[in-house]
């Protein structure tokens, strides 16, 4: 996967929420973005997934412009979008529903996905009824079950509690492990983003790329380990001073 | 709390129904009252004398046909109207003013119209029965259609949905359940448009028994028909907690689908 995004955001009057953003994601890899609230990374990703157009440049995939939703795309966006009616089970199926697979093997491979991230006994159970980080790990199932070659996830993490999250990264870096599949990972938590990715991109706070950074550590990865290497640490302070100097520097700019 | 409660809140109930009762049989016997607001001894033997001839299962069985009849055709035509022109915005917005103009035509004014048109019989009753119902329904059903969160639309489309699997699957759930708390909310509407078209022209249910008792100052028919009245109102209220309790297990409120985060 190749993309290259120049892109503008508007919202009434013209609000810059990506400003010439160009990058190339190489498939198979593992591509983190952090960066500060509103800086943009919502709006890359659903740029990426071809949800939204840009207002200036473009984004290809392998060669072809894209134009929409395609197929081989996972996305997982911010805000949970399961369908109310249908319980965790049913909202599983869904894209497989879609897809046109037949009714016992959209089940089973949808009850394989509720064992992977954990909520066996609820299967039953309708939107409503499910903590926000049940609701999140539903809505990854629900998006694994498709078996996307691209996935972009959006923060997939940040409702569940410090020992689950751990338990989900390492989930999330086995199943990616030799797969092939290319990830890309907007989160807040600069640790997370070392821990799992190949590369980090730190945006800045007008939607510019204030870093980008290859992260050389070994794997198999345990994100837990991970953190208490020397490396780590040094990466950490680079790109923790990148983000905080874009901080500073900025309110200067106001247009 | 409650179990403690329950019986007592019963028990004042009673306690209050028995007294309205005994102050009303001692007002009417005042000199001359008894014309004006007859008492309940009359209208308790009226009831029976009713029951005995067959005139009370008469009346009230036209009276619910005219109102199943409307609330069903009502409802089915809201539902389906709301359907067919909700999702299409501007089919919507060209006939929006006309509907609601329909719609703020108190339905009592229709009722001379609808006489022209069907007669007298019972099918002018179940017409402004199915009026009534109607718009409550395709109110209901088309908020219900255009309101659905596009962040639902785009995640199925996101996973390659054809408009149909769109429609299929979230348009047609989230409008369903705002069309049934429509159709549940003008259950009893349909009863008032049946009593109403009998009220105006007719010769036969419980409409027809209150006008007809009290154009010949039959005080004691008025209040025993309207009794009737009271009670199958409030059976069919019941209905509606009953449908509610059951499809509320189901039924979803759209806005709990968002969550923070
Ligand atoms: N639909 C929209 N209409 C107008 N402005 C928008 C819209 N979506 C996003 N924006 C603006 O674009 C900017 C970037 O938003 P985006 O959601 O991409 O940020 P983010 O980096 O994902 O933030 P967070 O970390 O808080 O999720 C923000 O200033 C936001 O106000
Ligand atoms: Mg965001």
């Amino acid at each position: 996967m190749e993309a290259v995004g120049r892109v503008f955001f508007r919202g009434g009057v013209e609000q810059v929420a990506l400003d010439a953003v160009s990058l190339d994601i190489e498939d198979g890899s593992f591509v983190c973005f952090v960066g500060p609230s509103g800086c943009g990374k919502s709006t890359l990703l659903s740029i990426i997934a071809g949800l939204i157009a840009p207002t200036s440049g473009r984004v290809t995939n392998g060669g072809t412009a894209v134009q929409g939703p395609r197929p081989g795309v996972g996305y997982l966006t911010q805000k949970d979008t399961l369908l109310p009616w249908r319980d965790v089970l049913r909202n599983i199926e869904t894209p497989l529903e879609i897809r046109g697979v037949a009714a016992a093997e959209r089940t089973s491979k949808a009850r394989e996905l509720v064992e992977l991230v954990g909520l066996r006994g609820r299967e039953r159970a309708y939107p409503r009824e499910l903590s926000g980080g049940m609701a999140r790990r539903t809505s990854l199932a629900r998006m694994l079950v498709a078996d996307p070659e691209l996935l972009l996830l959006d923060e997939p993490f940040s409702a569940l509690d410090a020992q689950l999250r751990v338990e989900m990264q390492n989930e999330l870096l086995r199943l990616w492990g030799d797969s092939g599949k290319t990830v890309v990972f907007v989160t807040h938590d600069l640790d997370e983003a070392i821990a799992l990715g190949d590369r980090v991109v730190v945006l800045g706070a007008r939607g510019r790329i204030v870093r980008d950074e290859r992260i050389e550590l070994a794997r198999p990865r345990d994100v837990v380990a991970i953190r208490r290497s020397p490396e780590f640490h040094a990466i950490e302070a680079r790109l923790w001073e990148a983000l905080s100097a874009d901080r500073y520097a900025e309110p200067a700019a106001v247009s | 709390m409650n179990a403690k409660r329950t019986p007592r809140i019963f028990a004042w109930r009673l306690g209050l129904f028995l007294a309205i009762v005994a102050v009303w049989q001692a007002l009417s016997a005042l000199h001359g009252m008894a014309f004006y607001i007859s008492s309940p001894s009359a209208i308790w033997l009226r009831e029976g004398q009713w029951l005995a001839d067959g005139t009370l299962l008469f009346h009230t069985s036209i009276t619910v046909e005219e109102t199943l009849g409307g609330f069903v055709l009502g409802a089915v035509a809201g539902v389906v109207a709301g359907f067919v022109i909700g999702p299409q915005r501007e089919l919507g917005e060209v006939v929006d003013p006309f509907i609601v103009a329909v719609y703020s035509i108190p339905k009592v004014a229709l009722a001379p119209l609808f006489i022209v048109w069907f007669g007298v019989g019972i099918w002018m009753k179940i017409i402004l029965a199915t009026v009534t119902v109607f718009f409550i329904v395709f109110f209901n059903t088309v908020a219900g259609v255009r309101n659905v969160d596009p962040d639902l639309i785009n995640a199925v489309w996101l996973m390659g949905a054809s408009s149909r699997d769109v429609l299929l699957k979230v348009i047609v759930p989230h409008a369903l359940s705002a069309a049934l708390t429509g159709v549940r909310i003008s259950i009893p509407y349909a009863l008032i448009g049946a009593v109403v078209g009998e009220l105006i022209a007719s010769n036969r249910g419980i409409g027809y028994l209150i006008s007809s008792a009290a154009s010949q100052f039959d005080t004691a028919g008025v209040f025993a028909a309207l009794i009737v009245l009271t009670i199958l109102a409030t059976i069919l209220n019941a209905l509606v907690n009953f449908v509610d309790r059951r499809t509320s297990v189901w039924k979803v409120d759209a806005n709990l689908s968002l969550r923070p985060n």
